[in-house]
């Protein structure tokens, strides 16, 4: 079942162009959408979680046309928003039980197996009766993803899920979608670039609306192979610098700033070529937006 | 620092465009208050000026409890914004002072809230100005009168509300929290009202009362028209003590959430959360990292079947209704109800102070009445929490996306505010009957809760959640959905004032449906259904657009959802909603065919024009000569299961004046069917005026002076469905009373069609008209002010109904027999009567004894036993003392028959006494020396009529009820004097010049001295009840009633021309020693009032235990005139004094006198000094209070040994 979003384009009331013109096709599996902050990411993850009305263009999930069908995409859906709370004076078994019915698995001890299982999962199952308002933020944000989880989803669209955690929580976290991810539709976005790297075998990076790139990790990092150029350099020239080549990051590496460089040819000035990775790719990509804003 | 920080909130409300919003609903309300007939408060009467001090100052007073709500809002941001927006921790972290950040978020407040509140004093400056306003209503304009509410209401209430919703904030972090405590204060005014309504508690009501309203009222209540049109509330006395106290009671509030306030991350109410979380943090801590062996999810079956459907819905519900039904708030709102409602039961319906046995529907009106606003701002509240709960809570996103119909997630929480309603009626139900055993009451009728509760709330709860979920939805936020649903509330309570009074104009509107013992729930259950099934119908139909409207996900913009909205409709939604509407509008069509066709609907404007243009076409008629009847012989069949009733029979006319009949003008009530009317000669019927249903016939030959005629008519009542108004309650099931004057037809003009009230004759275009004819108008004595087409008559009736009941008429009974699966009964009057008479039908009990050769007979329900013996007593006492001090009784019988509680009065008809259920049959007299035995007084008081109305009776001129209402109070006191002895008299006259005063503060047009009362009550019976007694105590009760036994005498049948209460003044005045002749002036010919008060007293210990006591008297005499300017009159008048031992057990406050006699003074101040044998406690000047004084505790006063 694929995911294809065609000529999706959505401006708010207030003038500022959310969506342009986005066409993406997303096969099953990891689909990794980067970009930063206000690129576009929630309100495009939004309207494919039937949430938001584009102004224009269509959705389909396999056969289903994602705007219209709404009723149809939601039994296939498990959306995990960016920011969220739950019912906080209910225990995370009587959350996630109360969610399971609402998609459906009404029958009581199917209920009890699924919701034992995701707990389990999610490494919940010891504050299964503790009530959710007490939880920390990823233990929250895990008990999203098991909402995210019950029914079977067909597509999954989490939103920025690792913003909050710890590096163990992270991790946790990331193994359990790849596992999920396997088979179906898995949309993470993330402006974290290591998150995608690790998991993600498709990839499109959007900044201010639009859609900059899209393929896989591997087929972006080629295409810049023997572009990337780092040198070191002292604080005051940073800005010279800047101005006089296509600098793509700036690292602190020991407390001495590293550049990196997009160029043709070695700029110069004891540049070292470097090996291009997928931070490079988004930064690439990102830069033009990133200078306006 | 403190100012800055207040600097700050100042600035921040000030810019915000809500709070300028604020003074502008204020403003526009205080404006549509004073210039708009809309809003009406404060008893603007047609004499006090739209802008007088007292209106004004009730305006602003109300306007300031109804902007609690704004003040919650103000107050409720003011502290809890910075927990909202996340920004405490910031600010906490910055050096400002805990006092100067809650001194200054709270003087902040306080300020805004003025701010807005000085909308109402400038709203109500301007409304006054308006043009279209008749300058006759407006005094001149006062700065002052507008300025001093404000001070005395405004300000101290603005604090109290802030420190109350500053601390409900600081404990609770919750702005719900915060509306419902403003609900408490409500709460707690009501409570406050209940007490004012005893005299006992009233000071207490006026202390309790958090808003002032209640000491206000006290303070107040007296004001006659002149003073509201002048004087400004005086800030003393009670009114004072209140304001102090709620100031003193705000500042201990204020510092308690002071001290509770934390200056830290979590405030007060987090920390008890925080540890919890933080154990439950350190039990669970993280597992060291690892990759989970990858477990393939159990799968299961997903339904969407409709039994699926349901679990979802069940589950939703019960998820919301748990979430609700286990707060503390929500337990917090059934305490508060179930005080409320014991408050509240504990005083209801209790007459000169005594109770009535707590019969169920008492205690259920409680619910079904008073409660309405209580569960009109909790359906409000909750309605809000409930639509954006997870909105609120953030998982709105999450919630939106799963795959369950919005219509789904509406519903459930609309059950689920529903179960809470449930659990809160059950609640009541459980305080009421706790309440009745409390009081030693156990006959519960759990099918009368249940009706009250779950058959008249419920189904409302169920409207007025509809509508208000709907308007969430479709407003789309919370705080203006909360206001939004308000202003519909309001929209419907002033389209109702504006004539827009037809049941359909109002969501939620139907016939009152009220309890009887006797009748059940009555008749307009029927139409109570219709009009809920109508209302329902609407309220599913808004549903419907709500649903479409319904936000889900992230569009909110109205256009956006709008777009939504068309693609969401689909073939489900259209059939639903077209469904629903289409029943809407058949029921509601139903609904007019039976308001509108099957009955006649007129808007209260089109009512009073039509009432115009009778006076405006008929007047002219009203001296053309007509017949009188002389006799009326009428059988009536009454069909109480069929709500109908046919009359047929004929008057025995004559031609009394002494010019020749030719036109005969025949009025009938309109809602009767006319089958025959015929005279006994050729007579044509010139015109029938369908608009009045009159009738103008023309005799072929003129009928000369002194002939008689006949009229021979075939009437009936036979309306089917219901009114705007229900049904008729005069002929129901079982407890029927069918007037005379109900269906049978008058002759000549009737001036009561007129209108009365000045204000609406000016809106008609006619002239004021006074209300009744001078006092030497010999034209209009020649009728009786009760009817004017009749003097006395022969009367003879046969009565028929269903097998099972009892039909009762005036009259002796001749003859009972059945026929034709009827029951029949022949009544023939022995005397003359006046032509006013009634029919009574229902299940009776009866109880009969003997008085002489008097039968004596209570027809009354098998549940209301309690007083019948004391109304059997309290005749026969009466029959003693009447026939002993007046005159023969004229009957052989007294009847005393019960009705329903759809009018609550007794009413003397010739030998019959239909007596309202609610008036006496359940009154509990448990202890003879504390409560007042009313029922035997009000017994008394119809007895008297047998002689004061049915013997002598006034000429339709003023003062008329003197002669009839006057005397049966006087003659009712005697008898229970008797019986009860004079404490009890004395606390009797104590609320019957609690009434006498606050009737001459309502009085309309002008107050008349008692001899030309205007048929005004407060005069009729509660003045003359204080004049006669103190009459009494002074030219002697042998003297009072030998010039009674004259009065009967000279006039008793006689008429017309009819007696007026001149003929009693003079007899009075002639009976009366001449040093006296100044009380039978001040009495009847005038408006007197005493001021007298004891303004110091000393005891002085004598040698042999004597005691000398001195004191100082205030002594004043004032004249009031018809609007209550008082004049200061010279005095030389008799006023007891009297020096008291202190009180034995149920005394009272006066012990035995020790000395007290009646001395002549002159005033202004006067010395008395006297020598007693014991020690005395109290001294008085009047200390019964006999004479009329607004102010009778300082006619007392307690003195030390």
């Amino acid at each position: 079942m694929e995911l294809v979003l065609d000529h999706i384009s959505k401006t708010y009331p207030g003038g500022v162009q959310a969506l342009r013109d986005i066409s993406l096709t997303i096969p099953p599996g990891m689909f990794g959408l980067l970009g930063p902050n206000g690129a576009g990411k929630s309100t495009l993850m939004r309207t494919i979680a039937t949430l938001q009305e584009p102004d224009s263009g269509s959705i389909r999930l396999g056969d289903l046309d994602v705007l219209r069908q709404k009723e149809q995409v939601r039994r296939l859906l498990g959306y995990l928003p960016q920011e969220f709370g739950l019912y906080p004076n209910l225990s995370a078994e009587v959350v996630l039980d109360h969610f399971a019915t609402l998609k459906g698995i009404t029958e009581r001890k199917e209920r009890a197996k699924i919701v034992g299982a995701l707990l389990e999962q999610t490494n919940l199952a010891k504050v299964r009766k503790s009530a959710v308002g007490g939880f920390s933020g990823g233990m929250k944000q895990r008990l999203g993803i098991a909402i995210a989880l019950l029914g079977e989803p067909r597509l999954i669209i989490v939103d920025e899920p690792t913003a909050g955690l710890d590096p163990t929580e992270r991790h946790r976290f990331l193994n359990l979608l790849a596992e999920v991810g396997r088979s179906v539709v898995v949309i993470l976005s993330t402006h974290i670039v290591e998150d995608v790297r690790e998991l993600c075998s498709n990839v499109a990076i959007i900044a201010a609306g639009q859609v900059r790139l899209q393929g896989t990790p591997d087929a972006m990092i080629a295409d810049l192979e023997g572009k990337i150029w780092r040198r070191r350099v002292p604080r005051e020239e940073l800005a010279a610098l800047a101005k006089a080549h296509r600098v793509l990051s700036t690292r602190l590496i020991a407390g001495h700033p590293e550049v990196r460089i997009h160029a043709d040819e070695d700029p110069g000035g004891g540049c070292v070529a470097a090996a291009a990775d997928l931070e490079d790719v988004y930064f690439h990509n990102v830069a033009d937006a990133a200078r306006a804003g | 620092m403190l100012l800055a920080v207040t600097r700050f909130e100042l600035r921040y409300h000030l810019r915000r465009p809500v709070t300028w919003i604020y003074f502008g609903v204020v403003f526009l309300l205080a404006f549509a208050f004073i210039s708009t007939d809309a809003v009406q408060i404060a008893g603007t009467t047609a004499q006090v000026h739209e802008n007088s001090p007292a209106t004004l100052n009730w305006s602003v007073m109300i306007l300031t409890i109804v902007g609690t709500v704004i003040t919650s809002a103000i107050a409720g941001t003011a502290i809890l914004r910075d927990f909202e927006l996340k920004a405490h921790e910031l600010l906490f972290t910055t050096p400002i002072p805990k006092s100067a950040y809650v001194g200054g978020r709270f003087l902040g407040a306080v300020l805004v809230t003025l701010v807005a509140f000085a909308g109402a004093p400038l709203g109500l400056l301007v409304g006054a100005a308006m043009p279209w306003i008749d300058p006759s209503d407006l005094g001149p304009v006062s700065l002052a009168a507008h300025v001093w509410p404000y001070l005395i209401y405004t300000v101290p209430n603005t604090i109290l509300a802030c420190a109350l919703f500053f601390a409900v904030g600081v404990l609770t972090r919750s702005l719900f929290a915060v509306y419902v405590q403003g609900m408490a204060l409500f709460i707690g005014y009501n409570v406050a009202m209940s007490f004012i309504g005893q005299l006992e508690s009233e000071t207490l009501g006026a202390l309790v009362d958090p808003f002032g309203i209640g000491a206000t009222t006290l303070v107040t209540r007296d004001w006659t028209i002149a003073e509201k049109n002048s004087l400004l509330v005086s800030f003393e006395g009670l009114l004072l003590d209140n304001r102090l106290l709620w100031l003193a009671i705000a500042g201990l509030i204020f510092a308690g959430a002071y001290r509770a306030f934390g200056m830290d991350a979590l405030g007060f109410a987090g920390r008890r959360r925080r540890k919890a979380k933080r154990r439950l943090e350190t039990a669970h801590a993280e597992p060291p990292v690892q990759i989970l062996p990858t477990i393939a999810l159990p799968t299961a079956p997903r339904r969407w079947d409709g039994a699926a459907r349901l679990g979802q819905l069940l589950a939703m519900t019960w998820l919301h209704f748990r979430a609700t039904a286990r707060s503390v708030l929500f337990l917090a709102i059934c305490a508060i109800g179930m005080i409320f409602m014991i408050t509240i039961a504990l005083n209801a319906d209790a007459l000169y102070g005594t109770r009535t046995y707590p019969v169920t529907y008492q205690v259920a009106e409680v619910v079904t009445g008073t409660f309405t606003l209580f569960f009109f701002i909790l359906t409000t509240l909750y309605t809000g929490e409930l639509v954006w709960r997870e909105r609120g809570l953030r998982c709105d996103q999450i919630h939106d996306a799963l795959p369950v119909p919005s219509g789904l997630a509406y519903v459930a929480k609309i059950l689920a505010l529903l179960g809470l309603d449930v659990v809160l009626l059950l609640v009541l139900m459980a305080t009421g009957i706790m309440i009745q055993a409390g009081k030693g009451f156990f006959l519960f009728e759990p099918m009368v809760y249940l009706g009250h509760l779950f058959g008249l709330t419920f189904p409302w709860l169920v409207l007025i959640t509809l509508l208000s979920f709907a308007v969430h939805a479709i407003v789309g936020s919370k705080f203006i959905g909360h206001v939004v649903v308000l202003l519909v509330w309001i929209a419907q309570v002033t389209l109702g004032l504006l004539d827009f009074d037809h049941l359909l104009w109002g969501y939620g509107k139907a016939p009152e449906v009220s309890y009887s013992q006797l009748n059940g729930f009555g008749p307009n259950v029927g139409a109570f259904v219709t009009l809920t099934a109508t209302w329902f119908a609407l309220g599913l139909t808004l549903s419907v657009v709500a649903l479409l409207l319904l936000q889900r996900g992230t569009e909110g913009p109205l256009r956006a959802r709008l777009r939504a909205a068309r693609a969401r409709l689909d073939r489900g939604y259209l059939a639903f909603g077209t469904a629903s509407f289409v029943a809407f509008l058949g029921l509601a069509g139903y609904v007019v065919y039976n308001t509108n066709v099957l009955h006649t609907y007129r808007a209260g404007d089109t009512q009073e024009a039509l009432r115009a243009a009778y006076e405006r076409e008929y007047r002219p008629t009203k001296d053309t000569p007509q017949p009188r009847i002389v006799g009326v012989q009428v059988d009536v069949d009454l069909f109480p299961e069929r709500g109908h009733y046919n009359a047929r029979g004929t008057l025995a006319l004559e031609n009394r004046t002494d010019e020749p009949v030719e036109l005969v003008y025949v009025n009938m009530s309109e809602v009767i069917d006319v089958d025959v009317l015929e005279f006994d000669r050729p007579a044509t019927l010139e015109r029938l005026d369908e608009r009045f249903a009159l009738r103008t016939y023309r005799f072929a030959e003129p009928l000369p002076p002194g002939a008689k005629a006949e009229l021979r008519f075939e009437v009936a009542y036979r309306k089917e469905g219901f009114g705007n108004g229900g049904r008729s309650t005069a002929i129901v099931d079982n407890g029927s009373f069918v007037h005379s004057t109900d269906f049978l037809p008058q002759f000549g003009y009737q001036e009561g069609i007129e209108l009365s009230a000045d204000d609406k004759r000016r809106e008609q275009g006619l002239a004021p008209k006074e209300r009744m004819a001078p006092i030497d108008d010999m034209k209009a004595r020649m009728n009786t002010y009760i009817v004017n087409d009749s003097d006395w008559i022969d009367f003879e009736s046969t009565v028929s109904t269903v097998p099972d009941q009892v039909a009762i008429a005036p009259g002796y009974l001749q003859r009972e027999w059945e026929e034709g699966g009827r029951r029949y009964f022949h009544y023939k009057m022995d005397a003359k009567i006046l032509n006013f008479f009634s029919y009574l039908s229902a299940r009776y009990e009866i109880k009969r004894d003997r008085w002489n050769d008097v039968a004596i007979e209570i027809y009354y329900d098998p549940a209301h036993p309690y007083n019948v013996d004391r109304m059997i007593d309290a005749v026969k006492k009466s029959l003693d003392y009447y026939t002993t001090h007046f005159s023969p009784y004229q009957h052989r019988q007294v009847r005393i028959l019960e009705f329903p509680r759809y009018a609550s009065y007794a009413q003397a008809f010739p030998n019959t006494v239909p007596y309202s259920e609610s008036i006496g049959f359940i009154a509990r007299i448990a202890d003879p020396d504390e409560d007042l035995d009313y029922p035997f007084y009000v017994t008394a008081h119809e007895v008297a009529h047998q002689w004061w109305a049915h013997q002598v009776i006034g000429g339709d001129v003023q003062g008329a009820t003197v002669l009839t209402e006057s005397l049966s109070q006087y003659s009712a006191l005697m008898v229970m004097e008797k019986e009860y002895g004079a404490a009890q008299m004395h606390k009797f006259l104590e609320y019957e010049l609690r009434r006498y005063l606050q009737g001459r503060s309502g009085e309309t047009k002008k107050e008349m001295p008692l001899a030309l009362n205007e048929n005004q009550p407060y005069i009729h019976y509660n003045k003359a009840s204080l004049v006669f007694y103190a009459l009494k105590d002074y030219v002697g009760e042998d003297v009072i009633n030998q010039a009674l036994a004259r009065l009967l005498r000279e006039h008793a049948f006689e008429g017309p021309p009819f007696a007026t209460s001149r003929d009693l003044v003079k007899i009075l005045r002639e009976l009366t020693p001449p040093d006296l002749h100044y009380l039978i002036d001040d009495s009847f010919e005038s408006i007197v009032l005493y001021d007298n008060k004891v303004k110091e007293a000393a005891v002085t210990p004598q040698e042999g235990g004597r005691f000398a006591v001195k004191m100082v008297l205030q002594v004043r005499k004032l004249r009031a005139t018809e609007l209550g300017d008082q004049s200061e009159a010279a005095m030389d008048d008799l006023v007891d004094v009297g020096v008291f031992a202190p009180p034995g057990p149920g005394e009272g406050t006066l012990g035995k006198p020790l000395f007290l006699e009646k001395r002549r003074l002159k005033g202004p101040e006067e010395t008395i000094e006297v020598v007693v044998d014991a020690a005395p406690s109290h001294v008085g000047v009047d200390p019964y209070h006999k004479l009329i004084d607004r102010q009778i505790k300082d006619n007392v006063k307690a003195v030390g040994p």
